[in-house]
């Protein structure tokens, strides 16, 4: 993921977001790229480039219920971690991305061992 | 964070510090073990330091909710799954712990969100009609102040039934309703086709 620094991109009139759910928004800018927007949608707080991101967008759009972009900060050492764009879905599925183009799908542990229950 | 077995404590000993209301609770059982509990059943007993330390400059305060997490890569380099404990103080900080015994706090760079799904924030099972309610912060303070330990899944249902018997409701309308309902008055309306937004009559 290339977080781009030029946040004064202009959204394209056509421009459909994919968190409608949401009170922040995403709206793809052109390929590959996407601009998050606050409440206001005035300009957006910022906006990435990634492949990867494309091809989550095109599983969760329109599915996010819930939209959170932070860094952690490590309590232990003090340091910043990457910047990483949490998306929640209504079944409570998280799947989070960040900077290094990582995506990892977080699971709550009780729904996981119902799932591995029922299929077993 | 190193997974332990419990050791024998006196029940006296045991400090919850979650809210009462939260569906899973944080027990400090004694210095640096922790046990997290779901209707008087241990789900979990862990170790550690870092918890401890962040507990002791935090004081009295209690925490909002707590959620045991399995974070498998889907795409990526490093571990595939690692455990993770994510919780939420009532002030909405939120941090997580993971299992290499690291603290992290969450920095938002995006504007707070206001709506809750009821399955993300109190880790309910995904079910019908839960899944397709939202909830303002409002409308979770509430709604914790009226259901009972364990009870929020049924709170929530009778909402969704006092909205869906509602005349006037339609997927293709955004138009917000007042509702007049079991637990009180409050108001709701569609998003999109499928998620339905609750907030407080005031």
């Amino acid at each position: 993921m290339k977080i781009l620094s030029n946040t004064n991109i202009k959204r394209p009139l056509n421009a459909v977001d994919l968190a409608p759910a949401c009170d922040a928004s995403i709206f793809e800018i052109e390929e590959f790229t996407y601009a998050f927007y606050g409440p206001k949608k005035t300009a957006p707080f910022v906006v990435i480039e990634s492949e990867i991101f494309y091809l989550l967008m095109q599983r969760l759009a329109g599915r996010i219920v819930e939209l959170n972009v932070f860094r952690p900060l490590c309590l232990c050492c003090g340091g910043t971690g990457l910047l990483t764009i949490r998306l929640t879905e209504a079944d409570g599925c998280v799947s989070q991305f960040n900077e290094a183009d990582e995506l990892e799908l977080c699971m709550d542990l009780e729904t996981l061992y119902q799932k591995r229950n029922a299929r077993n | 964070m190193r997974e332990t077995k419990l050791s024998l404590i006196k029940p006296s000993k045991i400090k919850v510090l979650t809210v009462p209301r939260s569906l899973l609770k944080l027990n400090r059982c004694a210095k640096d073990e922790y046990a997290i509990t779901k209707d008087h059943r241990v789900l979990n007993v862990f170790e550690s330091l870092s918890l401890s330390r962040h507990l002791a400059l935090e004081g009295r305060r209690k925490i909002r909710w707590i959620r045991l997490v399995e974070k498998s890569m889907q795409h990526g380099a490093g571990a595939k799954r690692i455990f993770e404990i994510h919780f939420q103080y009532c002030d909405g900080r939120m941090f997580i712990l993971d299992e290499r015994d690291r603290l992290f706090s969450v920095n938002e760079v995006s504007w707070g969100r206001s709506l809750h799904s009821p399955c993300g924030l109190w880790g309910l099972v995904p079910e019908e009609p839960i899944i397709h309610m939202l909830l303002t912060s409002r409308m979770v303070d509430l709604i914790e102040s009226q259901a009972m330990e364990g009870q929020i899944p049924h709170v929530l249902r009778t909402y969704w039934r006092d909205w869906s018997l509602t005349p006037g409701t339609s997927p293709h309308s955004t138009r917000t309703i007042n509702i007049r309902g079991e637990f009180g008055s409050f108001k709701a309306n569609y998003i999109n086709s499928k998620m339905v937004k609750f907030d407080t009559s005031r």
